[in-house]
């Protein structure tokens, strides 16, 4: 486990954020595929999203089914609900 | 929340035209047993139930049922997509031409348009979990009418 000075709702924040921001510049470029400054900006906002994921994974556990592979116990259950 | 994976649960590659078997399989996608409701019910159910097991089970089998309904989708859109005005009519597709041309579009075989009403959502496990076994077993049906 990486230790880190944030917080669970700090780290899920930076999910969160980093998402969304993939998530619109995916909507923009769907309909731009040929912006070179969005593309740039796209693959900047992913990796640093893919490392947001990362970070909160290793202190909180799982984000989606397939980062609980690998454990002794099937901990995608065991993690709090987005709705709790 | 949800992220788009661009491939088929099960790969489908339908080459023959046949509206009148879409028809059918159509109330899959929207009909009173079909992928549409069957989602809804078990995404709107897992709020309210009581350990993480059932939450877990009922979200992810809701995610599933997505993944079905994008698959019925293709199969109605894959027999319908070389379809001509006048096979449409002659193959009892016109009344659904009518409304949708060959676009999918969430309804029973007989044309009722998708509704809520075709579940039940209650904060009682008992009484969701057993909706939603009643509900996993209209698939039977479905493969012994349709086939």
């Amino acid at each position: 486990m990486i230790s880190s000075s944030k917080t669970r709702s700090e780290m899920l924040k930076d999910v969160m954020e980093t998402g969304f921001a993939a998530y619109e510049l995916q909507l923009f470029l769907d309909t731009h595929p040929d912006d070179e400054a969005a593309l740039e900006m796209y693959a900047e906002i992913v990796r640093k999203a893919e490392a947001a994921k990362k970070a909160y994974e290793m202190a909180y556990g799982p984000l989606t089914p397939e980062a609980a592979a690998g454990k002794k116990e099937w901990t995608w259950i065991k993690t709090p609900w987005p709705w709790e | 929340m949800w992220n788009y994976q661009k491939n088929l649960q099960y790969p489908i590659k339908i080459k023959n035209t046949n509206p009148k078997l879409a028809k059918y399989i159509m109330s899959q996608y929207g009909g009173p047993d079909g992928e549409l409701g069957a989602s809804l019910r078990y995404l709107s159910q897992r709020f309210s139930m009581p350990d993480d097991v059932t939450k877990g089970i009922l979200n992810d089998i809701g995610t599933e049922e997505l993944a079905h309904l994008e698959m019925i989708g293709t199969i109605v859109h894959q027999l319908t997509r070389n379809l001509t005005p006048e096979e449409a009519e002659k193959k009892g597709f016109g009344d659904y031409y009518v409304d949708h041309n060959v676009a999918v579009y969430p309804a029973s075989a007989a044309g009722v348009p998708f509704t809520a009403s075709y579940l039940q959502s209650k904060a009682d496990v008992i009484a969701d979990l057993t909706e939603d076994m009643a509900a996993d077993a209209t698939i039977s049906y479905a493969q012994h009418y349709m086939l």
